[in-house]
């Protein structure tokens, strides 16, 4: 256990390592030069120079890998062109609406993807299970920027349900101090309804069309995992000796499949992230995928190369957690 | 802490319906992804301009009723010598910045002086006038704490420079605070990018890039205080964002509206219409170096590849004037009616001028646009009647900085452009359009979109400036006529529209100054 | 011996024989799922419409009128025109070209590399596979669109770019799953009986390796087309893929979203499409995958 343990942190240093080299080789594909980028375009011949030595860009390759490896694994970033602000300060900024709307859409996720997938499975071959495969079809094939541009002419223009693009009407931005950096959480400590009833309905949209890939994804999974728990002999053996369905199903075959979800649900929630670059540029959230964007079309390759090495980051760490929680858990690897 | 938490949830069930914008705050949907910067010193932005100019007094300031007409805002009064080499500014005293540090005329003189020193495009509003980084320290002089002293290197018309102080180079920024934050020799430069330190009605309350920006009253200004505590500006980088969010009574002020969104709003009960013809113009510029593009009658073939009428009736039908020079209808010396715009669409005139020019070959060349409304549409019009000649236009739509920067570092063929200066005189915009101080590459003129185009024209470089020196104000206006008309032909752009801006207000706010140079917020009441 | 007998004789006298008896009972499995043969035929549908699209289209793509701009579907266009005035419906079916050729493309760099890799990794163990197999976590531990958005970045726009950067995020699962397939295969009587003849492994791999595990990734490939399809059109979505004024399904929505509101349509029609050719895409390799494995639901 301990040695498996050791290996997998082992491995997941060197994916690390490999994922900051594979950032590296793409920063130096870039046709603008970094020196420029921090000088500007009015610098003379020996400013420039100066800071070219400076960043060590005359030195060996191998080098510059180097000084670039212990930059990142610092956190400096650099500073990023939009905001002229360092990179770090701006992740610190984006990270908290991403996550917040993320975590709001996982949970939608989990709330219709499970009883999604236990009812298929149960009813496998009905109609039920028809109608469950075909939304969750749907999840899966829809551009979530469309079903996005879509949601918001229906439920925002057209019916009035909920509330544009953005995180919070400007009115109200400020008027909650930010405690845990989650709006709907800070507003409710703070006691402030005007501004958690803004928040709620700038977040429902988004995060229902960022959840419906995720509840199709953990929908057909839960399905699977259950149908092949209830075709195990010790559910006919329980229901031989008398356990009533229910109590066969949530005390036995859901309890065996709820590790395997876990793992998925955290799979998921990594994929969210990604989910969220095409949803915040839709819905204008200030979120981490909106940065990404923004600074991807100006071009602001310390921003974008932070942003992919945080997501690369957080993805290998998500998935070692899964790992983890599968080995901790699943009484058959305990 | 319970009970609160209740009285919150309660009224999350109870879902008010959808929120208007609060009673003491203007919001103002604008795109402001081109703000990269706050410093006066480089600014270059039509938006960044609003902003700062909002937010800064300038020593002077035009009278929103009379154009021509300037007031007192920073000095309280002036005085010109006869030989029109010395301006004396007094300043008005006890003004304070919202650091508590006070405004003296050393500060203004420092302001000066600093964009001069920096020499970001922004120094081109001095040397313009003959000012240099190294004459500055005797240029601008404080004689005592409100006594400021401008002395000129030539006698220009005093109207043509004392306009000019009513930008924003002519604002009083907070010396001492910003020398606190500088670093090496940046002035203050790094910090004054994302912060506001000059004396005005409003503060910088927060900037969170891309998203918002939000100024606050000043309540201890000293003059007449803004009437609401907050100004919003908001960014909406698209039309439809910007008529929903008014629609909805989520934003009160909305700009940038398209023709089909301003459209919509026709016969709308809760907003009304602001217009007022802008000192901005949307054109191609083609660039000069190019061996092709730099042959004069090849731009002029190009100005018959457009569809003027077809573009004016559609996409420009609210939004713009098609005007085939850059100045202004409002300002002094500006072309009218047949004399302002000579071209129409005609093939056959345009591929006579390509053969003209020996270019009977197709060619291919790459066009840079903003990847929105109307710049695509002018881009991938073009290309469709440019394919006809034979002539491939690859589209690549850019966001505003790689748009501005490319432009700026000379790295295109042609691109899709617009540019503002609202001066109420032909000079402005010839100085920038048809001159150009130093065209060599290390030169870096930026400010002067005829560097950027690589556009050299000795006859420019000299007629330009003997305009402005000219006294008699009919022969001047004849100067204008001439080299205007001559810049439109051989100029190295195609001027299209002269913009028009709507703006859609909510129906609760009134009293809001909108003329031909600015639009001001202060005012404005809900 | 009829064709059909040969199919299903239980004994096998041929490598060729065993292939064709696999694909035989794929194709038997697949005909009974419901999904699968509609699926295949709307697939097959859009190519031909896109193959024929100057026959379906009424007007050009790419001529402009102004004076028509922006009007709502009718009897001559039959999706409206857009800001140009240019016809939607045949910029549509123009569209699906780009469309169609992104995600085929892809497919054609990403199978075979995919194999390749899998293949060699699972034949010769060791550190060869150590190795190739890290590169493949690596990828795979990496939210694909944002790999390609970094990768974009730095070549720049373009549907090119747009082809390299998706490909460059969708080999790694082929790989894995060959490898598998590989790891049971180099194991039977069949590939020993091969070696021992005196094959050299690239025969092996290429010869005997390959073409087993190529049903496998075959269905994998259709399966991840949807998600090809669907990250091309965000890409083009975001302005970094098709340049104006080639139609392009994801460039088109992006345009339609400065008119959502008053013009509808320009925005609706796109997104359909995708999402039609995206569906068909799951639906024929959810049949696929459960005629070649049908334990699996």
């Amino acid at each position: 256990m301990l040695a498996a343990t050791a290996r997998q942190l082992g491995s997941v240093a060197v994916t690390l390592f490999a994922l900051l080299a594979l950032t590296f080789v793409i920063g130096r594909m870039l046709p603008i030069d970094p020196v420029i980028a921090v000088v500007g375009e009015a610098a003379s011949r020996e400013t420039y120079d100066m800071v070219r030595t400076r960043m060590g860009l005359d030195q060996p390759v191998l080098i510059q890998f180097g000084r670039f490896a212990l930059d990142m694994v610092q956190g400096r970033f650099g500073s990023a062109i939009i905001t002229g602000r360092p990179v770090i300060d701006d992740l610190a900024r984006v990270f908290p609406p991403t996550i917040e709307l993320a975590t709001f859409g996982m949970a939608i996720g989990i709330g219709v993807g499970v009883p999604m997938g236990v009812l298929a499975a149960l009813y496998a071959g009905r109609w039920i299970d028809h109608i469950a495969r075909i939304i969750g079809l749907i999840g899966h094939s829809a551009p979530t920027f469309w079903l996005g541009l879509m949601g918001l002419v229906v439920f925002y223009a057209m019916l009035g349900w909920v509330d544009g693009p953005g995180r919070i009407d400007d009115a109200f931005e400020g008027d909650v101090d930010p405690v845990t950096g989650f709006l709907l959480i800070d507003a409710l400590l703070a006691g402030n309804g005007e501004v958690l009833v803004n928040a709620w309905r700038h977040i429902v949209l988004p995060a229902s069309i960022l959840g419906l890939g995720a509840a199709a994804t953990i929908s057909r999974l839960t399905r699977a995992f259950l149908l092949e728990q209830l075709g195990q002999e010790y559910i006919v053996t329980a229901r031989a000796k008398g356990l009533s369905f229910a109590r066969v199903l949530w005390r036995h075959a859901f309890a065996n499949i709820s590790v395997q979800l876990i793992t998925v649900i955290v799979l998921s929630y990594a994929f969210l992230l990604e989910g969220a670059v095409l949803t915040e540029t839709v819905f204008a959230w200030p979120g981490f995928g909106r940065y990404f964007t923004n600074s991807l079309l100006t071009g602001d390759m310390n921003a974008v190369l932070a942003c992919t090495l945080i997501v690369g980051a957080i993805f290998v760490v998500m998935n070692m957690l899964a790992d983890l929680a599968y080995r901790l858990l699943d009484p058959r690897t305990r | 802490m319970m009970t609160r938490i209740f009285a919150a949830l309660a009224l999350l069930w109870a879902n008010s319906a959808g929120a208007a914008t609060p009673k003491d705050a203007l919001v103002v949907a604008a795109n402001i992804d081109a703000v990269i910067t706050l410093d006066n010193a480089q600014i270059g932005e039509i938006i960044s301009d609003t902003i700062f100019t909002n937010a800064c007094n300038s020593l002077l300031q035009v009278d929103p009723k009379n154009a021509t007409h300037l007031l007192p805002s920073l000095a309280e009064s002036w005085t010109v010598s006869p030989d029109r080499l010395t301006y004396t500014f007094k300043i008005r005293p006890g003004l304070t910045y919202p650091s508590g540090n006070p405004v003296t005329a050393e500060d203004v003189a420092w302001s000066m002086k600093r964009i001069l020193w920096l020499n970001f495009g922004n120094a081109a509003q001095f040397t313009a006038w003959g000012f240099t980084a190294a004459s500055a320290e005797d240029d601008f002089k404080a004689l005592d704490a409100t006594t400021l002293q401008i002395r000129m290197h030539q006698p220009f018309p005093e109207s043509l420079f004392l306009w000019s102080l009513t930008g924003r180079q002519g604002a009083a920024v907070d010396r001492v605070e910003a020398m606190k934050h500088a670093v090496g020799n940046d002035y203050g430069n790094g910090w004054l990018k994302t912060n506001i330190a000059c004396f005005g009605p409003w503060k910088l309350r927060s900037w969170n890039a891309g998203d918002s920006l939000t100024l606050e009253r000043r309540d201890d200004y000293p003059l007449e205080k803004a009437k609401l505590r907050r100004l919003i500006f908001r960014n909406v980088t698209e039309s439809t964002s910007a008529r929903l969010l008014l629609e909805k009574g989520d934003v009160d002020f909305a700009s940038g509206l398209n023709a089909e969104d301003l459209k919509s709003f026709e016969g709308s009960t809760t907003t009304h219409l602001a217009r007022r013809t802008l000192g901005e113009t949307t054109y191609i510029g083609f660039n000069a170096l190019d061996p092709i593009l730099g042959k004069t009658q090849v731009r002029e073939a190009f100005r018959y590849m457009i569809d003027y009428d077809a573009l004016q009736k559609t996409v420009f039908a609210q939004s713009g004037i098609a005007r085939a020079t850059p100045v202004p209808n409002y300002a002094f010396g500006a072309l009218e009616g047949a004399e302002a715009q000579p071209y129409r669409l005609d093939l056959d005139r345009a591929r006579a001028l390509l053969a003209e020019a020996g270019v009977t070959e197709g060619f291919t060349r790459e066009v840079i646009s903003y990847a929105y409304s109307p710049y695509l549409e002018v881009a991938q019009h073009l290309q469709a009647n440019a394919a006809k000649l034979g002539i491939t236009l690859k589209i690549t739509p850019l966001v505003s900085a790689q748009l501005l920067g490319r432009n700026r570092a000379r790295e295109f063929d042609i691109a899709v452009l617009n540019w503002g200066d609202s001066a109420p005189d032909s000079d402005a915009m010839l100085t920038r359009h048809a001159t150009n101080p130093d065209n060599r590459l290390e030169a870096r003129q930026t400010m002067f979109p005829a560097w950027r185009m690589s556009f050299f024209d000795p006859w420019f470089n000299a007629a330009v400036p003997a305009a402005r020196m000219e006294v008699d104000v009919e022969k001047r206006r004849a100067m204008y006529h001439e080299i205007a008309t001559r810049f439109m032909h051989e100029g190295p752009n195609a001027y299209l529209f002269q913009g028009v801006a709507n703006y859609r207000l909510s129906n609760a706010v009134k009293d809001m100054v909108i003329t031909d140079s600015r639009v001001i917020y202060a005012t404005a009441t809900k | 011996m009829s064709v059909v007998a040969w199919l299903t004789a239980p004994e096998i006298t041929s490598p060729r024989q065993a292939r064709a008896q696999r694909l035989y009972a794929l194709w038997r499995a697949f005909r009974t799922n419901p999904m699968g043969l509609p699926s295949a035929l709307v697939i097959l549908a859009l190519i031909l419409a896109a193959a024929a699209a100057p026959l379906l289209a009424r007007h050009d793509p790419y001529v402009q009128d102004l004076a028509t701009r922006l009007r709502p579907p009718d009897r001559l266009h039959i999706l409206g025109t857009d800001e140009l005035g240019r016809d939607v419906f045949a910029r549509l079916v123009f569209g699906a070209r780009t469309s169609l050729a992104i995600a085929f493309l892809v497919a054609a760099i990403v199978g075979p590399v995919g194999l390749l890799i899998g293949t060699v990794a699972g034949y010769l163990g060791g550190w060869t596979d150590r190795v190739l197999m890290r590169l493949v976590d690596l990828f795979l531990a990496f939210p694909g669109l944002i790999l390609a958005l970094a990768f974009i970045a730095a070549l720049g726009p373009g549907v090119d770019h747009a082809i390299m950067a998706v490909s460059l995020t969708a080999w790694p699962p082929i790989a894995r799953l060959a490898r598998a397939e590989t790891l049971t295969i180099r194991k039977t009587d069949y590939i020993a009986a091969a070696r021992l003849t005196g094959a050299s492994w690239p025969r092996v791999v290429l010869r005997h390796i390959m073409p087993m595990c190529l049903p496998s990734v075959i269905v994998r490939l259709t399966l991840n087309m949807a998600g090809i399809v669907l990250t091309a059109a965000g890409l083009s979505f975001l302005g970094l893929g098709a340049r104006p004024p080639a139609p392009e399904w994801g460039a088109m929505l992006s345009t339609g979203r400065q008119y959502l509101l008053g013009a509808w349509w320009l925005a609706a029609a796109p997104g359909l499409a995708i999402m039609m050719l995206s569906l068909a895409f799951n639906l024929l390799g959810d049949s696929l995958r459960d005629a070649l494995d049908p334990r699996r639901g």
